[in-house]
């Protein structure tokens, strides 16, 4: 069983880097490996409230994101520092996460066997 | 101990930032490919400066910089084969 963090840095819709990353993380811990996310940069912006991608026929991963605890994905963190720069609010996020400093989400790096940029 | 591994020019890509951001004191970073460009940069070279900076060295001489960036630790690919084995993992950015 390997403890697998996958790191989301980029916005969703504008490419399929969102929903490779979630489709990974989905299918990993079908497969009994410790998942674990990482939504920094624009990669928060996959957690916003009130996405419609189905507007530009962008595919709506978006609402998968529910499905992580049903898949035992406990671990969730969200970089405080990006959610500074993009003047983001806990309250925008949709998701039970844990708003983790710099430090905190560098420690976990070392914790986990792989990361995974997406 | 990590090693962060930079394949995309920082004009191009948050890779660096971000690696900068979580990176710990005992980490390396491994500069390859377009990254190599962004030592050419005082600012770049300030804000790298107090970590262990690696670069490719095909990719340095690919580029026509060994004289500019002489001033950097280059490695072959199989120095870089025998730092993934020193460090706990690699994390491509």
């Amino acid at each position: 069983m390997k403890k697998l963090c996958i790191v989301f840095s980029q916005g969703p819709h504008g490419n399929a880097k969102g929903r490779e990353a979630l489709d990974l993380a989905l299918l990993s811990a079908s497969f009994e490996q410790e998942v674990s996310l990482v939504f920094t940069d624009e990669g928060i912006l996959n957690l916003l409230k009130h996405q419609s991608p189905e507007t530009v026929g962008a595919k709506d991963y978006i609402a998968t994101f529910g499905a992580l605890p049903l898949y035992d994905v406990e671990t969730i963190l969200v970089c405080e520092a990006a959610m500074e720069e993009l003047e983001l609010a806990e309250h925008d996020i949709k998701l039970e996460v844990q708003f983790s400093s710099s430090q905190a989400i560098a420690e976990h790096f070392n914790h986990v066997d792989e990361v995974l940029v997406f | 101990m990590i090693l962060h591994h930079i394949q995309v020019s920082a004009a191009q890509s948050a890779a660096l930032k971000l690696c900068l951001r979580y990176i710990n004191s005992t980490d390396s970073i491994l500069l390859s490919s377009n990254a190599v460009n962004c030592l050419l940069n005082k600012e770049w070279q300030s804000r790298l400066s107090g970590y262990n900076i690696l670069v490719l060295e095909d990719d340095v001489i690919a580029r026509g910089l060994q004289s500019r960036l002489s001033a950097f630790k280059m490695i072959s690919y199989a120095d870089f084969v025998a730092l993934t084995l020193t460090h706990n993992k690699v994390i491509s950015w």
